[in-house]
Order: structure tokens, then C-alpha cells, then sequence
């Protein structure tokens, strides 16, 4: 029996300390101790016990080549379904880009919505 | 003192010698470096995907994720390539070759015991279970496009899509 199940559209975590270069998506669970720290050894993460982590970061802008940066383009969904403490299933669809500015045009010529549906689309 | 001495005095004439034997034999077969050593490997082929699945058991080192780490106790490991990889069928890739050249789409762990990890973005220590799951990471200034749908239990029915050959060469 799922103990969670849990749908993700587009999360988006601000780095407040810096801005991400790459598009990240994680899931972490712990059961016990774990002891962590960041590259830059400046901030740290003690778990005694149990924690579940997921998270997707988005970088916040792109440089357009000619001095202007513009938002990150991306269309995405993530569908994680757990059991107890373990990871069952995953599936996400992901587009970044051109194909996601693409994409969005494609639904609006349609008028449809983006579908948080990754089986449905294979 | 004295309970000491009965107990040691019940056990056989060099059987702590052997036993400690015994342990290190132990120890030493159940080293593994990533493939080498006590360690069991497999190679999934499913629809678009090749899943490379790692399992080992006493001390074990794997130096081809991003953040190298060191388990003792158990490890498992699965991750999921491409099946097509510019024109490369990543099943018939030795798997040094494998990791130099391509990053994993999906990088799924499982670690039971005491587990050291450390490089780019993590430095960590953990005691007990912990299941770890991350995705490729994405330059910014890219196009991309993946379908990706993934169970552990299984693996043969994993599922993936992805638009170009940068998606697998993004190394």
C-alpha cells in the first residue's frame, strides 16, 4: 500500500545564496543518521531519525547571447510514488528550451493545457 | 579478569588466532571497487533504456558516481542510460567507457550500514538506510526533451526518451 503519493508540477526552490547553472532534480530519504555538508563546506545538515527530501531547482534566468537574460524556459512534471521508505516509481517529463517555448505554443494553438501525464505521452 | 579468563580459557587453542582469520578473510572478500571484487552487475535492456545495476555487499568503493563514496555494509545501485547513444549501443559499452563518456539520466541508490561520501555538492556521512535519487543535470542555455518512467521493481519495464544525442553526451 502507497504510504504517499506524491505529484510535482514545475516545483521551484530560489537559491538564495547563488543562482543554479543547471536544471536539478533529487529525491533523498534517510532512516538513521546522516551528516551532510555543501561544496563550499559553509552550511550543513544533521538527521538523526527519519527525512524525506525532494526537490527540483530551476534556474532562475539564461543569458540570450546579447547582454539580455531571460527566464528559464521549461515545462515539466515529476511523479514519485513511495512505499514505506522506499522509491516505487518514478516519471517525469521534461522539457527545457526552445522545444519547451515550442511546446507551449503548440498547446495554446490547441488550447490545451499542459498533461502532468508522462505514460500517457510515450 | 577472572570471567575472562574462564571464557577464553573454554575456546580452543588458536581459535581466536583463526577467528580473527576468519574475519579478515571475510573482510577482504567482501571488498569491492565498482565492478571488481565481490560485487554482482547487470545489464537491463528495456524500451529506449539500458539500466546498469550494481549490487555489493561488505566494504565497497564506487568511484564512477559524481560524489565517490565508501559503504560498508550493503549497496545497490542502479543507473539508467540510453539504449542509443550517438549511434553507440550502450549494452555492448565496458562500463569505465560507459561512465567516462555519458552521465546517467537516472542515478537510483540504496545504501543499509555507514556510508562516506564526498565530491561535487555533497559531503556526507550516513549510519542506516538511505535511498538516493537524482536526475541528470541540465545545462540552462539547452534544448531538452525526456519522457522518462522508472520501477525498481521492474527495471525491464523502464521506459525513456529523449530528443538528441546531447541528452547522452553531455559529459
Amino acid at each position: 500500500m502507497n504510504l504517499a503519493k506524491i505529484g510535482f508540477v514545475a516545483c521551484i526552490f530560489l537559491i538564495s545564496a547563488c543562482e543554479a547553472q543547471n536544471l536539478y532534480v533529487a529525491h533523498d530519504t534517510v532512516v538513521g543518521i546522516n551528516a551532510q555538508l555543501s561544496q563550499d563546506r559553509q552550511k550543513g545538515r544533521l538527521v538523526v531519525g527519519y527525512d524525506r527530501d525532494f526537490a527540483t531547482i530551476i534556474p532562475r534566468s539564461v543569458d540570450m547571447g546579447n547582454g539580455r537574460e531571460e527566464v528559464m524556459s521549461s515545462l515539466g512534471c515529476n511523479h514519485i510514488v513511495v512505499d514505506g521508505i522506499s522509491l516505487t516509481e518514478y516519471r517525469d517529463m521534461v522539457v527545457t528550451g526552445d522545444a519547451a517555448i515550442a511546446l507551449a505554443k503548440e498547446l495554446e494553438g490547441r488550447g490545451e493545457l499542459f498533461k502532468c501525464d508522462p505514460s500517457a505521452a510515450g | 579478569m577472572t570471567v575472562f579468563g574462564r571464557l577464553t580459557g573454554r575456546v580452543p587453542e588458536g581459535s581466536a588466532r583463526n577467528g580473527a582469520a576468519i574475519a579478515i578473510a571475510a573482510l577482504i572478500a567482501g571488498c569491492s571497487i565498482n565492478e571488481s571484487g565481490v560485487v554482482t552487475s547487470e545489464r537491463i535492456e528495456a524500451d529506449g533504456a539500458m539500466l546498469y545495476r550494481l549490487k555489493a555487499g561488505g566494504i565497497h568503493l564506487d568511484t564512477r558516481d559524481k560524489q565517490p563514496s565508501l559503504t560498508i555494509g550493503v549497496y545497490d545501485v542502479t543507473h539508467i542510460f540510453p539504449l542509443d547513444c550517438g549511434g553507440s549501443r550502450t549494452t555492448e559499452m565496458k562500463p569505465s567507457k560507459l561512465f567516462g563518456a555519458f552521465d546517467p539520466q537516472l542515478s537510483a541508490s540504496r545504501i543499509a550500514g555507514l556510508q562516506l561520501k564526498s565530491g561535487p555538492g555533497e559531503t556526507s556521512v550516513t549510519l542506516g538506510l538511505r535511498e538516493h535519487m537524482n536526475l541528470i543535470s541540465l545545462d540552462r542555455t539547452r534544448d531538452y526533451h525526456r519522457i522518462l518512467a522508472y520501477r525498481p521493481d521492474n527495471p525491464a519495464g523502464t521506459f525513456l526518451r529523449i530528443n538528441n544525442d546531447y541528452a547522452c553526451t553531455i559529459n
